[in-house]
């Protein structure tokens, strides 16, 4: 059984993570929906730009975020918020680096909406708005659930940013791959198997669900 | 009121520059696939990407939609047109009763158009599971039942068998007759342009080439030899594969013919499976050997065109070399016989 350190440790962790997912979403889909539907100068840089946190080391990304967060940091002086060492930092951190992964994944499922239906839509009345709920991201579903799941699985993982903005602290920031390290370094192996086997189950449950969920309701594969 | 538009589209290397009016009821849009037809409905809608490519001036209801010279140029959803696309585009994620609340609005006329397309059956189904016919009588009430203050058709039953078109056709008419908005309907097909139009622009090239009533449209195609001669027969009997058909008083034979006895039919003729005659010849495999009269002949560099009449009034045209030409001592307004083979007859 799990010990009340590894108890609180999975709440911080479902909590980080799942806050991070709220994050990710709300500038992600937008995001997504740009990328894939409109050109405009700088299309390539941005794209580069939200692809960054995939390909640098969690620690830089997290030493980014050290340095806008603090208290004397860019943004950190100006809002006037301390939110390093809390787990809305662990939060943001998880968030940041799911961002690539959540975007990509529907963004190429947006470019795989026949863009002949947007149009078809339009045709009938519909503005870009309902255009874009009703039918860009309605058949764009497939790749929004996996690119939650990816995302949600990235950020219950997240370790190297999370250790440098919001620290290892039991009970308040500490998650379960921030637990299982510390297990790690002061005892023995086999007791950090329940905390791999319920982190392992959590993200296996993730994917079932959202293979479930992102099914295609019709097997048919035409379109019209 | 109605539709009135002068437009120059340019798309690629194509240039169309079309101008027409629509009142309430069909005006067709006739012409062979590149003639500028679905281009011209693409300004209208105004689904041409890049505002530079189309100029001129749309007026829907005294509502203006596009004038270039001060800039105005309404986004596609709110121009009021609604659009049946030949491939129907209906939403997949969506059920049929969904696909048609689509667009928002009263939709008053909701149970008038269900029961004309006979789309009640059809409501819980999702499009995939839909024929090709059904399919386009959704779009077709999807498009009329978006508050439309003007519908455009892109060749809507293009893919379909004879009889799901003749079917649908009917729909239509009975559409147009509830419906008090201007119409235009893009075809290349002389049966739906007949069915459907009192007027007709015929398209060539990207220019407004003929406008007038449908026979007056394919009167002018089949002098300037655009396309094939088209017979309008009726079928009164079936032996096997063969069809007999009577074209006014005359006897046509034709072939595997889609149409059930009593029906009118659309026949297209190659000129070059026409062959002329002075007098009826014996031992012959073609079927049709029908009497008329030469209506007018051009040299045209060492071989001549010859336009004739038919005695129920349709024309047919076709090309003799110089040397067959004098042989028959073709002269206009003499008589002649136009042979074909029943084979060279293709239904529309």
């Amino acid at each position: 059984m799990l010990s009340a350190a590894e108890v609180s440790a999975l709440w911080v962790s479902l909590k980080v993570a799942l806050t991070a997912l709220v994050l990710m979403v709300i500038p992600g889909v937008p995001l997504a929906w740009l990328l894939a539907r409109r050109s405009f100068p700088g299309h390539a840089l941005l794209d580069a730009f939200t692809s960054l946190p995939l390909v640098l080391p969690p620690v830089v990304t997290g030493y980014v975020l050290l340095w806008l967060l603090a208290p004397s940091g860019w943004l950190g002086s100006r809002v006037g918020l301390d939110l390093l060492f809390t787990w809305f930092a662990a939060a943001l951190a998880a968030a940041i680096v799911a961002f690539p992964l959540f975007v990509r994944s529907l963004r190429a499922a947006i470019e795989n909406v026949d863009p002949r239906l947007e149009e078809a839509a339009a045709n009938l009345g519909a503005s870009p708005w309902r255009v874009a709920t009703r039918v860009t991201l309605p058949l764009a579903r497939t790749g929004l659930w996996t690119g939650l799941v990816l995302g949600f699985s990235r950020a219950l993982g997240e370790f190297g940013a999370t250790i440098l903005v919001a620290g290892n602290i039991p009970g308040r920031t500490q998650t379960i791959p921030l637990a299982i390290f510390t297990t790690s370094q002061t005892s023995d192996l086999g007791e950090i198997l329940p905390l791999v086997a319920v982190i392992s189950g959590i993200s296996f449950v993730a994917v079932l669900v959202a293979g479930r969920l992102g099914r295609p309701r019709s097997t048919g594969s035409s379109w019209v | 009121m109605g539709l009135n538009a002068k437009l120059q589209v340019r798309r690629g290397g194509f240039e169309a520059v079309v101008e027409l009016h629509a009142d309430s009821g069909f005006l067709v849009l006739y012409g062979e696939s590149g003639a500028g037809k679905s281009t011209a409905l693409d300004a209208l809608a105004g689904t041409i990407a890049g505002k530079a490519n189309t100029s001129g001036r749309i007026v829907l209801n005294q509502r203006v939609l596009l004038d270039s010279q001060s800039g105005v140029c309404i986004a596609p959803h709110d121009r009021g047109m609604r659009r049946v696309y030949q491939d129907g585009r209906l939403f997949p994620h969506l059920s049929v009763h969904d696909n048609l609340r689509f667009a928002r609005g009263s939709q008053s006329n909701w149970d008038e158009v269900v029961s004309t397309l006979e789309l009640g059956s059809l409501l819980d189904r999702r499009p995939n599971d839909l024929s090709g016919g059904e399919r386009q009588r959704v779009a077709i009430g999807r498009a009329v039942l978006a508050n439309p203050q003007a519908l455009l058709f892109d060749e809507p039953l293009s893919s379909l068998d004879w009889s799901r078109r003749r079917k649908i056709l009917g729909y239509l008419n009975q559409l147009a007759a509830q419906l008090s908005v201007p119409m235009v309907y893009v075809t290349h097909s002389a049966e739906e342009m007949f069915t459907l139009a009192r007027r007709a622009i015929r398209l060539h090239a990207g220019r407004v080439v003929c406008q007038g009533t449908p026979a007056e449209v394919l009167a002018w195609s089949h002098s300037h030899e655009f396309e094939d001669c088209l017979l309008q027969a009726k079928l009164v009997e079936r032996r096997g594969r063969d069809c007999v058909l009577h074209l006014g008083q005359e006897k046509l034979f034709a072939a595997d013919l889609d149409a059930a006895i009593g029906d009118t039919v659309y026949l297209r003729l190659s000129p070059r499976d026409i062959v002329l005659a002075t007098a009826e010849p014996e031992h012959i495999s073609a079927r049709n050997c029908l009497p008329g009269r030469v209506v007018d002949m051009i040299d045209d560099d060492g071989t001549w065109k010859v336009r004739l009449e038919l005695s129920d009034g349709s024309s047919l045209f076709t090309s003799v070399t110089k040397a067959a030409h004098d042989d028959l001592q073709l002269q206009p307004k003499g008589s002649i016989l136009a042979l074909f083979k029943s084979m060279a007859l293709r239904q529309e």
